[in-house]
């Protein structure tokens, strides 16, 4: 009785997680209408660059992007909060329906099928389709795709124009990045994208190129969408009228499609002339009397916000710093390209003229001074005392006698070490972790750089920050240049430009005031760090398919893979004896970490063969649990009376039908336990996959950790679904069990 | 019941053509197990038809004399002919000669994971290509011989010691071997099951099967057997009738070991 009831508790948690993982997107929305007292609601489908994205690596995970920006200046000039929800796109449209959503930015064109569901502003950008293909393969024009295979997004207005031509084989993908990527493993002939997303895919892709489709009559741009009779429609469009006027549209447009990557065709000047209608500033003009010549910048790229990687699309480095090299490039007509680094190897580059200016964050000490220039200061920092709320400790003096955490290698690490008299510093890796060591009470207090301070506590309500008033010292970013370097004075000029026209002021807002939107009036609304937690188990939840995908396949094949090698290692032919305890012992004595990332890295580069992530997973975990099954199944056979081998052998019975129904049976029957022990194993060390970026339950966790800013409660999650998913293991293993144990 | 194994168990006149008398011919048998020297010098035959007891103190190598009969011990030295054949030889295939040689263990040895009546068909199903139909007919016939047609579907584990011996005499039977080897069937049984597996086994004597076996049944090899192969310390110490070597052994150590068990 007590059994049952145990095995209807686990059906009732697992059909609660599926339900969640289903019901995940509604859950979502529920609450959007409600608090609309001055709020509007816009949704999205965060994964198209430039126009939305999620930036989600660095302890950050806001959607940016183009539309972001327009959504933003227009509610802002209307007086509204904005709140971005983020979709499929297939969503979108049932949302803006069923008044879930006040409007929709999506890089959407208005389609006559559309217009019957939704209304739309203007539009206010016009975008091109483009072909992109590999290189090699010469695909110039719609007329090349006759019988070619040809990838779209789903449900967007490049699925349309695929299916409107002759003997094409369209296959709709779901996100622009899977498309590339089946370009890449030549899966697909070529892709019809948008040439701004084209763009950025090929300048990172250097095997792709693309061609732009002229345009047909039809309307091909972006317009807002919004639910039918939406009194919005009229007031959006003055503000996108007033923003082509005032040049602000175009600002945006340069800023997210202009300058991306490197390759700059002829192609864009036509797309310059598209644009030419709005009232532009100079830097284009100012560029194209340039070109060729190119500026090299280094930077460390993990230090948000001023510079990191945006991961799930182009990869391309993205924050304050790139954003100003950018603007100061444009400003000088220069291109720009940008090279990563570790932070150590930045002015050696310089040095060594590599690069001809870095920029990271870099405070302009005594010792770097001796070996490289700077320009002016364009951004000081302050920092920060972040302590437990109530914990008093708001001055320096305050930390004498406590333990001190900076981020190793930072200006705070020195700071600290010189100012703060009597404290015990302990340098940690990670500014992540600075906070989970004072929430748990292992140091008293971190010195923190104020803007990460912020988002940091805006997400957790329990700690508080007090501003370290600045001393004598120069602390605040610099520009380096290797020694002597003629560009520091045309950087210094447009540095104080930006100053003065505002552009600095705009884009330290963007970058250090936006995180995790910080108000105050909205820190009150905060949900607790459990509950953001728990919204989060449908998120962390999808990963569980990939999960016992990993574990099922791996530990299938690696069963069959163990039964091969147990056969080599009992058989009397000495060079399988010879490879099968060779291998064993090599794949039992290195890590499976190693493992993977060798199968996963050295695959491409010895073969050719661009292994997928998954693949190269499920290779290497039937390798490994090949290895030790194999020496499970060997003792199994021992194990199994050797009057049985005799009985089939008097009986006249060959080697392989013996091995296969009489004595692999009773072995299996015997080891079935360690059987399910061995894929319990699996199934908790396929989060190791998360390592070559598959995105699983562990790494699920470790994301909305990330972009929440809270650190052990996704874990506390991941860890519940774990564990349900080896009690469901181990009850059908049990069960076989004891099916198995009936017949003997 | 004589007849009855002759019915199951007979083979078309073309079969037995051109087969010699002799069943079994051991020639000089050696055999060592590191520094142990278990058979040293062994030459005997046995005719077929013929019932021999393999009689001798424990250690004298009687069951590796049995076992390399069916070169589930690879002799050291020597040579072992069945039916003419020279199974020693690398050129025999072995796992045909078996299908033609039983052999019924101590521990019975029966398959725990099949019925009685797939532990009957597996080696004929697999090996000789019959029917299902046609296995489970001979299966079903052999079963009703040793008296358990009605465990057919019961798995080993639901059977008693002597049952699983005569389910494991069937078995060997269903391949049809002209040669059965026991190796002290009815040491592991407990002493009210011991009659009936030597029921069983008289019955197939009767029916003309050679035999070789392995026992400490005196009464058995007395009543059923048509020769004594005394063994000691690996060698053929006496080679006598019954009824001789029962009464009058012709050697000392024979006569030590009678005086000791009788």
């Amino acid at each position: 009785m007590f059994r049952k009831k145990w095995l209807m508790a686990i059906l009732f948690i697992a059909t609660l997680v599926i339900s969640l993982i289903v019901g995940n997107l509604k859950t979502e929305y529920v609450t959007a209408q409600d608090n609309a007292d001055k709020k509007l609601v816009m949704v999205t489908s965060a994964d198209y660059p430039p126009y939305q994205f999620r930036q989600t690596d660095s302890g950050n995970s806001e959607i940016v992007g183009f539309d972001i920006d327009i959504a933003k200046y227009i509610t802002k000039k209307l007086g509204y909060k904005l709140e971005i929800r983020d979709t499929d796109f297939s969503g979108i449209i049932p949302a803006l329906q069923s008044g879930r959503a006040d409007f929709a930015m999506s890089g959407m064109t208005p389609t006559a099928e559309r217009k019957k569901n939704v209304a739309f502003s203007d539009l206010y950008y016009e975008a091109k389709n483009t072909i992109v293909s590999q290189k090699t393969s010469n695909l110039k024009n719609t007329a090349d795709l006759a019988g070619k295979k040809v990838g779209v997004e789903l449900g967007t207005t490049q699925e349309k124009t695929a299916k409107s031509l002759k003997d094409v084989q369209v296959v709709a993908l779901n996100r622009p990045g899977s498309i590339i990527q089946e370009l890449k493993s030549k899966r697909l002939d070529a892709a019809i994208l948008e040439d701004t997303v084209a763009k950025g895919y090929v300048a990172n892709n250097p095997e792709l190129t693309y061609e732009p489709i002229p345009t047909t009559s039809e309307e091909v741009g972006s317009a807002i969408a919004f639910p039918k009779n939406s009194p919005l429609v009229n007031s959006f469009n003055q503000v996108l009228q007033e923003m082509k006027q005032n040049g602000e549209l175009q600002k945006l447009i340069t800023k997210w499609f202009g300058s991306d990557g490197a390759k700059v065709s002829s192609y864009q000047a036509n797309n310059n002339a598209a644009n030419a209608a709005t009232p532009s500033n100079t830097p284009i003009a100012q560029n194209t009397q340039n070109t060729g010549r190119k500026l090299i910048m280094v930077t460390s790229a993990d230090y948000p916000p001023y510079e990191f990687r945006k991961t799930g699309s182009g990869n391309d480095i993205i924050g304050f710093d790139v954003d100003i090299a950018k603007y100061i490039t444009r400003e000088l007509g220069y291109e720009l390209e940008i090279k990563d680094t570790d932070f150590s190897g930045i002015i050696p580059a310089l040095q060594s003229g590599r690069a001809n200016f870095a920029m990271a964050g870099m405070t302009p000490t005594p010792e770097r001074l001796k070996n490289v220039d700077f320009s002016d200061i364009y951004y000081e920092a302050k920092n920060t005392i972040v302590s437990k709320k109530g914990s008093n400790l708001t001055t320096i003096a305050s930390l004498a006698g406590k333990k001190v955490g900076v981020q190793l290698g930072s200006t705070q690490e020195k700071f600290a070490k010189e100012k703060i008299k009597g404290a015990k510093i302990v340098a940690l890796n990670k500014t992540g972790d600075l906070i989970q060591e004072i929430k748990s009470n292992r140091i008293s207090a971190a010195i923190i750089e104020d803007a990460i301070a912020k988002g940091f506590i805006a997400n957790n309500p329990d700690l508080e920050f007090t501003t370290i008033p600045n001393s004598s010292e120069e602390a605040g970013s610099a520009i380096a240049f290797p020694k002597g370097s003629p560009l520091v004075q045309p950087f210094n000029k447009v540095l104080q430009q930006m100053k003065q026209n505002g552009e600095m002021d705009a884009l330290v807002k963007k970058w250090f005031e936006n995180q995790g939107g910080n108000q105050a009036a909205e820190e009150q609304k905060k949900p607790s760090s459990f509950e953001t937690a728990w919204g989060s188990i449908p998120f962390i939840a999808q990963g569980i398919i990939v999960t016992l995908q990993f574990t099922l396949i791996s530990s299938f094949f690696g069963f069959l893979w163990g039964i091969v090698l147990a056969l080599f290692k009992i058989s009397t032919i000495k060079p399988l004896n010879i490879f099968a305890k060779v291998y064993t012992s090599v794949f039992r004595g290195t890590p499976l970490l190693l493992q993977i990332a060798l199968v996963y890295y050295a695959t491409p580069q010895l073969t050719g063969y661009d292994i997928p992530a998954l693949l190269a997973g499920v290779i290497t975990f039937t390798l490994n649990s090949g290895a030790y099954i194999s020496e499970t199944i060997r003792g199994g056979i021992l194990a199994v009376d050797k009057g049985q081998r005799e009985a089939a052998l008097s009986l006249g019975v060959p080697y392989q039908p013996m091995m296969k129904d009489i004595i692999l049976p009773q072995a299996v029957k015997n080891i079935l336990p360690s059987l399910v022990n061995e894929s319990i194993a699996l199934l908790k060390d396929s989060s190791l996959v998360s390592t070559i970026g598959v995105v699983d339950v562990l790494r699920r966790a470790q994301i909305v950790g990330a972009e929440k800013y809270i650190y052990f409660e996704p874990l506390l999650v991941a860890g519940l679904i774990y564990y349900v998913l080896v009690m469901l293991l181990t009850w059908g293993g049990s069960k076989l069990e004891r099916r198995l144990q009936r017949s003997a | 019941m004589n007849d009855d194994y002759n019915g199951v168990l007979k083979k078309d006149a073309a079969a037995l053509n051109g087969k010699t008398d002799i069943a079994i011919q051991v020639e000089d048998l050696y055999k060592s197990f590191g520094s142990l020297n278990v058979l040293q010098g062994i030459s005997t035959e046995i005719d077929r038809g013929q019932v021999v007891a393999l009689i001798g103190p424990s250690g004298s190598g009687k069951s590796t004399f049995l076992r390399c009969m069916n070169l589930l011990e690879t002799p050291t030295s020597g040579k072992v002919f069945i039916d003419g054949k020279e199974i020693t030889s690398p050129k025999t295939d072995i796992m045909k000669v078996r299908q033609n040689v039983g052999m019924v263990f101590q521990h019975f040895n029966l398959f725990p994971h099949m019925t009685v009546i797939k532990n009957i068909m597996y080696a004929p199903l697999k090996v000789k290509n019959i029917s299902e139909e046609e296995a489970r007919r001979v299966g079903m016939d052999l079963l009703k011989k040793v008296g358990l047609e009605a465990k057919a579907n019961a798995y080993p584990s639901q059977l008693s010691g002597g049952q699983k011996q005569r389910v494991a005499i069937a078995r060997s039977l269903a391949m049809k071997p002209d040669i059965m080897l026991f190796d002290e069937p009815t040491s592991a049984l407990d002493p009210e099951m011991v009659k009936e597996v030597l029921d069983v086994m008289k019955d197939l004597a009767k029916s003309g099967m050679t035999m070789a076996v392995v026992t400490h049944e005196m009464g058995f090899a007395k009543e059923v057997a048509d020769r004594i192969l005394f063994l000691d310390q690996g060698k053929l110490a006496e080679d006598s009738p019954p009824e001789q070597f029962f009464s009058n052994p012709k050697c000392d150590r024979a006569k030590q070991f009678l005086d000791n068990i009788l």
